[in-house]
C-alpha cells in the first residue's frame, strides 16, 4: 500500500509539475536568465538600401541609416520604419516592414525605399518549419504579383511559392515580370526553417521619347 | 595510571579530556583514539569507569589521570594539542555546590587554561544549553528567584567568563560550545527532566502528560552527532572566541516532541494537558535566545529526531524499544490514523479546533514529508541510492518524452479548439479584440504541441510511423501558421469590424435629406495603416492553407483521417473568405471617401436582351461616399435620364463604328454600354452626366444585372416591397420587371420606386444582415462577379489592379488578345437571350515563338418557338475582337457577308450582322495569323522557357456557351506546365463550358 500511495503522488506530481511548466512562459522565462540568455536572443536583423540612404527605426529608437546590423533580438514579432533620407522628403512615404524572428536566425532587409510608394528590393526572415525528409522550406510572395521565379536559374513557379519543400542549402533567387526589372539575390534554405521572401520589382520606365518615335 | 607524558611522538595529537569520564568523554575519546591520537582523560573515575577504560586502552594510547594529578599532567606533559573541558556533564547533574567544590573548579579551570596557553592548545569549553537558559531566565524574569552562589547556573556562568577573559587577554584559541541535552544510544540518563519524564511515561504508563501547553522548546542533540559537532568546532578555524550552541535546529517543543512519541510508539493512547507546576526545573523561558547555531559553522546532524527518540528509548527502556523496532519493520500508521488519534485524544479549544482545521492539510504534508525525509535518510543505503537514482532517471526520462508531451498535446489541443471555437464566435459578432486575445492563447498552445509533439518523434521512428509523424507535424505547423496568421487577420481588419458594426447609413434610396451627419473616417485611417499587418496575416495563411494542403491524410490512422479532411475543409473555407480580404483593404478606406466625396454609377442591365457588357440598360442609380458615410443616394429609371438629354438638347455624337453598325447618330445613357469595356462607358457616361450636370465627376461604375438581384433575394428567401401586393423572390422578380417595362413610357415614374423600393430594402437588408447572411452575400457576389453578373469598374488604381486582376473589373484587358473573342448586341427589342444558345471552338496553333494561327469558330442556335415579344428573331450585331496586328486570313458567316474592321483601344475589331431567326441556326468563323511583325506577342521566351497565357474572355449576359479549346505546338516542345488543360501529344486541349473566363498558363521547354 504504502508503495502505491507513493508511485500515485509521484505520478500526480508529475502531472501537476507538467500542467505548470505548460503554463509557464517557459521560453520567456530562459530568454531572462543570465547568460543562458545568449541562446535566446541571437537573432540579427541587417538592413541595407539600394541607391538610397534610409534610416532605420524599430519602434520609436533610431538605428541610424543604411547599412544597419542589428543583434541580439529576441524571437518575436518586429515592425521596422524605414525612412528615405532625402531633400525630397514628401516624395517618399514612409515604409513598414513586418517580420517575424525566429531564434538563432538572421534576416535581411534590402530595399530601395522609392517614390509613389514603389518599393525594389527583397526581405528575407526565417520562422520554424516542420522537418521533413531532413529538408526546408521557401516560401515567396512578390510585387507585383504574378512574377515567375527561378530558382538556380530553373523555373520554379509564379509567385506567390508558399511553403516550397526543397534541399537545405544556398540558391539563387531570380524573379522576372515583363516591365519590371529582374531581381537576383542569393539565399539559404535551412532545414526546419521556412525561409520567407518577399521580393519588390522595379518598374521599368517607359521611354517617352520611343513610344512617340513609334507612333 | 601513571604515564611518561615526555615520550609524545612529533606526529601524534594530543588530547586532554577535563571533566571526561563520562559517555559523552568515552565516546570523544574513543573518536579521537580511532585516528590515532593520544588522549588523557582527566575526572575522579569510579568502579563504573573501569570496563570502559580497558575498553579504551585497547583501541589507543589512552590515560586516565585523577584531579589530584592534573597539576602534575600540566607541568610535566610536553604537548597537548587540544583541550576538551567538558563542565556540562558534570554540572547538569549536579544543583549545588560547597564553596570547596566552587573554587576547586574554577582552580581545574584555571590551571587548564594556562597550560592551553603554554601549549598553544586548542581549547574547547563545553557547558550547557539548559543551565544557560536558566541563567537568562533568572536574569531577565523576575517571576524566578536568584539562583544560588554556587549553584550550577553560578559555576557555568564563572568558567565561561574566565574562559572568555583569557581569551580576551592572551587571545589563545578557545571557544564555548554550550551542548543541548543528549539523547541516542549511548547515554546513561536523560538531563532534561520534561523529556526524561515523557519518554518515561511513554514506555511505562502508555500515556504521556504535557504541563501547560507544551509550548517549551527543547534544545537536543544526539550523543553521536555531539561528539562529531565538539571535534568539527574545535577544528573549525573560525569559531576561536565565539560561544556556539550545538544542539538540534529546530525548534521541538514539548508537544511536538510528544507528537513524535505517539508517532512512533503505537502504545500510547494519550496526551494529557495538565496545568503547569511552575517547577523551575521544567522551565522553557520563551525569550531564550541561543548562541549562534553550531551549523553555521558547517555542523550537520546525522541523526534524525525519529531515529534519536528509538535509540534513547531503545537504551533506556529495552522493552518498548523492541516494541517499536518491530513497529517500524511492519507498515507504519497512516497519517489520518495518527491525525485521528490526536483529534481524538488532544484536549483542545474551539478556537485550537479551527486552527488545526485550517491547517490540516499544510501540517499533513510537512509532517509528512519531514517524516519521510527522516525515514529516507535512515533508510538510504548505497545500493538503494543508486536504484533511486537510476528510477529517478527513468522517471524523468518518461516524464519528458512521454508524459509532459502527451499531457500537453491533449491540454493544449483541447484548449485551442476552445480558443478557436471562442475566436470563431466572437469574430461572428464583429469583436476583433476579444477574437485576437482568443488566437494570442491558441497560438500559444499550439506552439507548446507542437515542441512537445517534437519530443515524441522516437515513438513514431521506433514504430515505423515517420511518415504520420512529418505529416502530423506538417499539420501542426500549418496550424501554428493559420493561427498567427488569422490573428495577425483579425488585429488589421478589427477597424473595418467596428465601422461595419457602427454603420449608419445618412440617406437612404427613398429619403433625400440626410439622416445622420456622422462620418467614419477615423476607422478607415486605421484600417489604411494596418495594410502591412493585413498583408502579413494573409501570407502566414497562405503558407499554413498549402502546408495543410500537402498533408497525406492516409498517413494517419483512419479515425484520425475524417478530422484531418475536416481540417483541410475548414482551411480551404477560411482561405477563401479571408484571402481577398488583402487586396480590399488596401483600397477600401479610398473607394469609401477617405479623402473626400468619390460617386459611382451603378448601371442595372437586364441579359435577356443582351448588349455588350450584359444586358439592356434598364435603370441606373448614384451612389456617393465621404469619410466612409453615404452622402448622394438616387435611382432613376434610364430613360427619364435620355429624356433630359432630349430635353436640354444635349447632342453628343455616336462613335463611328456604332453609327455604322446600329444607324444611331445621337448617343443616349441607354445605349452607353456599346463599348464592351466598362472604363469606356464610365468615360462616356461622365461626358453623359456633365452636359446634363455639369462639374459631376464618377469614380466608377457598378454593372449589375438582374440575375444578381435574384441571387441576393434567394439568401432572404423574399422581401417585402413597399406598395408591392405580394413579396418579391427570385422567382417572380423577371416577371414583376417585364411588366413594370410592357407598362413603361419615358416620364413615367411607374417602374423608379419599385427599383428605388428594392434596391432600399436589399440596402437595409445587407446592412442589417448575420454573419450567416453575411457569409451566403459574400458568396452571391463573388459568384457574380466571376459569372459577370456584376462587373465594378472603379478610377482608383489599386482597386482597379485588384478587380482587374481578378477579371472583375468589365475592362479588355491586354490578356485578352491572346484569343479571339466575340461580343453580340440584341437590337431585336425583345429579350430572346435565354434561348440562345452558343458554341465556341477555338484552335491555336504555335507554329514557332513568333508565329500562331487562329481559328475561331462561332455557332449559334435560337431556340425561341415564338417571335411573339418577349421572344422573336434574334437580331445580332456581332463583334469578333482580335489583336491589332492580326492577319485575317478568312471571314464567313456574317449576314449577307458585310462586315466592316477597324482598330480600337488595341484591338482589330471584325464586326457585322449575324442574325438568326427562331428555331434557326449560324455559324461565324475567322481565321488569323500573329507573327514577328505583331506587336502584341502572347508568347513570352525566357532562355530555353516558352511562356504562353491564354486568356479566354466570357462576354458578360451570356449563359453556358460551350468551349471547345485546341492548342496544338511544335513536337520538339516539352510541356512543363499544362496550365489546366489535358495534353495529349502535341496538343493541349480542353472543353467545357463559357461561364467565367478562363486563363490557361502553359510553359514548354525546348531543351
Amino acid at each position: 500500500m504504502p508503495k502505491i500511495k507513493t508511485a500515485t503522488i509521484i505520478i500526480l506530481s508529475i502531472f501537476i509539475l507538467s500542467a505548470i511548466i505548460f503554463f509557464l512562459p517557459t521560453e520567456q522565462i530562459l530568454s531572462k536568465i543570465p547568460y543562458l540568455n545568449q541562446f535566446y536572443n541571437n537573432t540579427t536583423v541587417t538592413v541595407t538600401s539600394r541607391n538610397s540612404k534610409v534610416e532605420v527605426f524599430l519602434g520609436s529608437k533610431s538605428y541610424g541609416e543604411t547599412p544597419v546590423s542589428i543583434s541580439d533580438l529576441s524571437p518575436g514579432e518586429y515592425t521596422f520604419k524605414l525612412k528615405r533620407l532625402t531633400d525630397v522628403s514628401e516624395a517618399y512615404e514612409v515604409r513598414y516592414v513586418q517580420i517575424d524572428l525566429a531564434r538563432n536566425t538572421e534576416a535581411i532587409i534590402d530595399l530601395e525605399v522609392g517614390p509613389e510608394n514603389i518599393s525594389a528590393g527583397y526581405i528575407l526572415y526565417y520562422t520554424k518549419s516542420p522537418v521533413t525528409d531532413g529538408k526546408g522550406y521557401l516560401s515567396l510572395v512578390s510585387e507585383p504579383n504574378d512574377a515567375t521565379v527561378y530558382i538556380d536559374g530553373e523555373y520554379a513557379n509564379k509567385a506567390p511559392i508558399n511553403a516550397y519543400l526543397t534541399n537545405p542549402q544556398s540558391y539563387t533567387i531570380k524573379v522576372s515580370k515583363t516591365g519590371y526589372e529582374n531581381l537576383e539575390f542569393p539565399v539559404i534554405v535551412r532545414e526546419g526553417y521556412n525561409l520567407n521572401i518577399k521580393t519588390y520589382l522595379f518598374p521599368i520606365p517607359i521611354n517617352i521619347n520611343e513610344k512617340i518615335d513609334e507612333k | 595510571m601513571r604515564s611518561n607524558f615526555s615520550d609524545i611522538k612529533i606526529n601524534t595529537t594530543v588530547s586532554v579530556l577535563v571533566h571526561g569520564g563520562n559517555p559523552l568523554g568515552f565516546k570523544l575519546a574513543k573518536t579521537l583514539l580511532e585516528q590515532g591520537g593520544r588522549v588523557i582523560i582527566v575526572d575522579n573515575f569510579n568502579a563504573r569507569s573501569r570496563s570502559v577504560v580497558s575498553d579504551l586502552k585497547k583501541i589507543g594510547s589512552a590515560d586516565f589521570i585523577d584531579f589530584s594529578g592534573i597539576e602534575s599532567l600540566f607541568k610535566t606533559i610536553k604537548r597537548i594539542d587540544y583541550i576538551y573541558y567538558m563542565l556540562s556533564e558534570y554540572l547538569i547533574r549536579q544543583e549545588n555546590f560547597s564553596s570547596r567544590d566552587f573554587l576547586e573548579e574554577s582552580n581545574y579551570l584555571n590551571q587548564t587554561l594556562k597550560s592551553a596557553l603554554k601549549n598553544d592548545a586548542k581549547i574547547s569549553l563545553i557547558t550547557s544549553v539548559k543551565l544557560n537558559e536558566l541563567l537568562s531566565a533568572h536574569i531577565l524574569n523576575s517571576n524566578f528567584s536568584a539562583p544560588s552562589p554556587y549553584s550550577a547556573i553560578e559555576l557555568q556562568k564563572y568558567c565561561e567568563t574566565l574562559t572568555a577573559e583569557y581569551r580576551d587577554k592572551s587571545k589563545m584559541n578557545a571557544r564555548i560550545i554550550r551542548l543541548g541535552t543528549l539523547l541516542g544510544a549511548d547515554i546513561e540518563d536523560i538531563t532534561d527532566p520534561v523529556i526524561n519524564e515523557m519518554i518515561d511515561e511513554s514506555s511505562n504508563k502508555g500515556f504521556i502528560t504535557i504541563e501547560g501547553e507544551g509550548l517549551g522548546i527543547h534544545y537536543i542533540v544526539n550523543i553521536e552527532d555531539a561528539i562529531y559537532g565538539i571535534l568539527k568546532l574545535t577544528f573549525h578555524s573560525k569559531t576561536e572566541g565565539e560561544v556556539i550552541t550545538l544542539a538540534n535546529s529546530n525548534d521541538y517543543t514539548t508537544l511536538s516532541l510528544a507528537y513524535k512519541l505517539l508517532e512512533i510508539n503505537d502504545e500510547i493512547s494519550d496526551i494529557k494537558f495538565i496545568q503547569s507546576k511552575k517547577n523551575e526545573k521544567y522551565i522553557s523561558y520563551d525569550n531564550y535566545v541561543p548562541a549562534p547555531n553550531a551549523s553555521n559553522f558547517g555542523w550537520k546532524q546525522s541523526q534524525t529526531l525519529e531515529q534519536t527518540l528509538i535509540s534513547t528509548i531503545e537504551k533506556l527502556h529495552p522493552k518498548t524499544g523492541q516494541i517499536i523496532k518491530k513497529k517500524i519493520d511492519t507498515p507504519k500508521k497512516s497519517e489520518d490514523e495518527i491525525q485521528e488519534v490526536v483529534k481524538v485524544k488532544s484536549v483542545k479549544t474551539p478556537l485550537g479546533n479551527f486552527i488545526e482545521t485550517i491547517a490540516k492539510p499544510f501540517s499533513r504534508i510537512t509532517r509528512s514529508s519531514s517524516n519521510s525525509i527522516e525515514a529516507f535518510k535512515r533508510d538510504l543505503t548505497p545500493q538503494k541510492a543508486a536504484s533511486l537514482s537510476i528510477v529517478t532517471f527513468l522517471i524523468l526520462l518518461l516524464t519528458y518524452f512521454i508524459i509532459y508531451p502527451v499531457m500537453t498535446i491533449a491540454l493544449g489541443g483541447y484548449l485551442t479548439f476552445n480558443s478557436l471555437k471562442s475566436a470563431k464566435t466572437h469574430a461572428a459578432e464583429f469583436e476583433m479584440d476579444s477574437t485576437q486575445k482568443d488566437l494570442e492563447k491558441a497560438s500559444g498552445y499550439i506552439d507548446k504541441i507542437s515542441t512537445s509533439f517534437g519530443q515524441m518523434r522516437w515513438i513514431f521512428t521506433i514504430s515505423g510511423a515517420s511518415d504520420t509523424y512529418e505529416n502530423a507535424t506538417q499539420l501542426i505547423f500549418a496550424s501554428e501558421y493559420g493561427i498567427k496568421g488569422a490573428r495577425e487577420v483579425a488585429q488589421a481588419v478589427e477597424p473595418l469590424s467596428q465601422y461595419i458594426q457602427n454603420f449608419e447609413p445618412a440617406l437612404n434610396f427613398q429619403a433625400s435629406l440626410p439622416s445622420s451627419s456622422r462620418e467614419y473616417r477615423e476607422y478607415l485611417t486605421s484600417l489604411k495603416e494596418n495594410k502591412t499587418l493585413l498583408q502579413k496575416g494573409v501570407y502566414n495563411l497562405n503558407i499554413a492553407s498549402d502546408l495543410i494542403g500537402s498533408v497525406k491524410t492516409n498517413t494517419f490512422p483512419k479515425p484520425i483521417q475524417n478530422y484531418v479532411l475536416k481540417l483541410k475543409q475548414y482551411n480551404d473555407e477560411l482561405s477563401k473568405q479571408i484571402l481577398p480580404m488583402e487586396k480590399v483593404v488596401t483600397f477600401l478606406p479610398d473607394i469609401l471617401g477617405i479623402d473626400g466625396r468619390v460617386r459611382y454609377l451603378i448601371l442595372l442591365q437586364n441579359p435577356d436582351e443582351l448588349r455588350s457588357t450584359g444586358g439592356w440598360l434598364s435603370s441606373y442609380a448614384l451612389i456617393s461616399f465621404e469619410g466612409g458615410q453615404i452622402r448622394e443616394l438616387k435611382v432613376d429609371d434610364i430613360y427619364n435620364l435620355d429624356g433630359s438629354l432630349t430635353n436640354e438638347k444635349i447632342e453628343v455624337p455616336t462613335s463611328l463604328p456604332m453609327r455604322r453598325a446600329l444607324g444611331v447618330d445621337i448617343q443616349t445613357f441607354s445605349l452607353s454600354n456599346w463599348e464592351p469595356d466598362l472604363q469606356s462607358v464610365t468615360a462616356l457616361n461622365e461626358i453623359l452626366i456633365n452636359k446634363t450636370d455639369p462639374g459631376t465627376e464618377i469614380d466608377g461604375t457598378i454593372a449589375i444585372d438582374t440575375e444578381l438581384l435574384k441571387n441576393l433575394l434567394t439568401v432572404w428567401g423574399e422581401v417585402i416591397i413597399p406598395g408591392e401586393t405580394k413579396p418579391i423572390t427570385a422567382e417572380n422578380l423577371d416577371e414583376r420587371i417585364f411588366n413594370l417595362h410592357k407598362q413603361f413610357t419615358p416620364g413615367e415614374s411607374l417602374k423608379t420606386p419599385f427599383l428605388a423600393n428594392l434596391a432600399n430594402t436589399i440596402l437595409q437588408k445587407v446592412l442589417t444582415a448575420s454573419t450567416q447572411e453575411y457569409a451566403k452575400i459574400g458568396g452571391v457576389l463573388l459568384d457574380s462577379l466571376e459569372s459577370k453578373s456584376t462587373s465594378i469598374y472603379l478610377k482608383n488604381k489599386e482597386a482597379f489592379e485588384y478587380l482587374n486582376e481578378n477579371g472583375w473589373s468589365g475592362t479588355l484587358k491586354e490578356s485578352y488578345k491572346s484569343a479571339p473573342f466575340s461580343i453580340e448586341w440584341n437590337w431585336g427589342a425583345n429579350k430572346v437571350n435565354s434561348k440562345i444558345e452558343r458554341s465556341i471552338n477555338l484552335n491555336v496553333d504555335i507554329l514557332n515563338t513568333e508565329t500562331i494561327d487562329y481559328t475561331y469558330a462561332l455557332a449559334i442556335k435560337n431556340s425561341a418557338t415564338s417571335k411573339v415579344y418577349p421572344l422573336g428573331d434574334y437580331t445580332n450585331y456581332l463583334r469578333v475582337y482580335l489583336p491589332e496586328n492580326a492577319q485575317i486570313k478568312s471571314v464567313k458567316g456574317f449576314t449577307d457577308t458585310d462586315y466592316q474592321i477597324y482598330l480600337e483601344n488595341g484591338f482589330k475589331i471584325v464586326g457585322g450582322w449575324m442574325n438568326v431567326p427562331i428555331q434557326a441556326s449560324k455559324s461565324f468563323e475567322i481565321k488569323y495569323t500573329l507573327n514577328e511583325e505583331s506587336s502584341y506577342k502572347p508568347i513570352a521566351v525566357n532562355n530555353e522557357d516558352i511562356e504562353f497565357n491564354l486568356s479566354l474572355y466570357k462576354q458578360p449576359g451570356t449563359k453556358d456557351s460551350t468551349l471547345s479549346v485546341n492548342v496544338t505546338y511544335p513536337d520538339s516542345w516539352a510541356t512543363v506546365s499544362n496550365g489546366g488543360l489535358d495534353n495529349v501529344l502535341n496538343q493541349l486541349i480542353t472543353q467545357t463550358k463559357l461561364d467565367l473566363d478562363y486563363n490557361y498558363s502553359i510553359i514548354w521547354n525546348t531543351k
